[in-house]
């Protein structure tokens, strides 16, 4: 089965990449791609429970995340070093993504057949 | 011989990625490389906008995918959705909204499940030779 890793840098709202990396994993799943998401540096932000995109009117990105399942895509994990860059409690974070040391996302990365950066 | 994906993500004018892209597809099949298509996501679907005019003296982007499209019969996909999102319009979509088309011909207008699909099928027939790239 084809490997894909989606690596999501970037903050949500502020601009398009984070929805543009969820509509990029739902499509490759869609066309049986088992895909494998990763959320790193201030990309860790879209898993923060307590955000709130009403007042934007934009769609949850962490509600969209926790739906990443229901499209088979259950591997999503966050590098935890970034965490503690990002001075982010994992409590605060929805528990959808594992935490994931510096070695097994390099592991992630070698095994997968492409990898996509947003 | 390998075979390559191309994914580019930034607008011809903001980055020169783009035109990284470009060259690298053209060093790739005069070294006797396959390019399987270009896909054009999120800004970089404005390569195919035919309205976006670069400044006297400066080189046109899309006249070289062009080009570079027609000596080598490479696809140029460009995500429809990202397309819409941007205001680069197909000519069903232009059609649809009453506006006018903006998607130079030599561009098809696609879903993203293309390239994934595309990705899928290489993957599966001889993932050794496949190499994938963003820009």
């Amino acid at each position: 089965m084809t490997k894909l890793l989606i690596i999501s840098t970037q903050p949500p709202y502020v601009a398009s990449a984070s929805q543009d990396a969820l509509e990029a994993a739902l499509a490759a799943s869609n066309v049986g791609i088992k895909v494998t998401f990763v959320l790193s540096q201030q990309g860790l932000y879209q898993l923060l429970e307590c955000q709130n995109s009403t007042s934007l009117q934009k769609r949850s990105i962490v509600k969209q995340i926790n739906a990443l399942p229901l499209y088979d895509i259950d591997a999503i994990y966050y590098v935890k070093d970034d965490m503690t860059d990002l001075m982010l409690s994992g409590q605060t974070l929805t528990s959808t993504a594992k935490p994931i040391d510096t070695d097994a996302f390099q592991h992630l990365c070698a095994v997968s057949n492409a990898i996509l950066r947003f | 011989m390998k075979k390559f994906l191309i994914f580019v993500t930034r607008s011809p004018f903001d980055s020169l990625n783009g035109q990284t892209a470009l060259s690298f597809c053209e060093a790739a099949i005069a070294l006797g490389h396959e390019v399987e298509h270009v896909f054009f996501y999120q800004q970089g679907v404005q390569h195919a906008n035919v309205d976006i005019k670069p400044a006297s003296g400066e080189k046109s982007t899309l006249a070289q995918w062009v080009t570079f499209s027609e000596q080598t019969k490479t696809p140029l996909n460009v995500c429809v959705t990202a397309s819409i999102k941007r205001g680069v319009l197909s000519v069903e979509d232009a059609s649809y909204m009453q506006s006018h088309s903006n998607v130079h011909p030599a561009f098809t207008p696609v879903g993203m499940a293309e390239y994934f699909a595309a990705l899928n099928t290489c993957a599966s027939s001889d993932a050794d030779s496949l190499i994938c790239m963003q820009f």
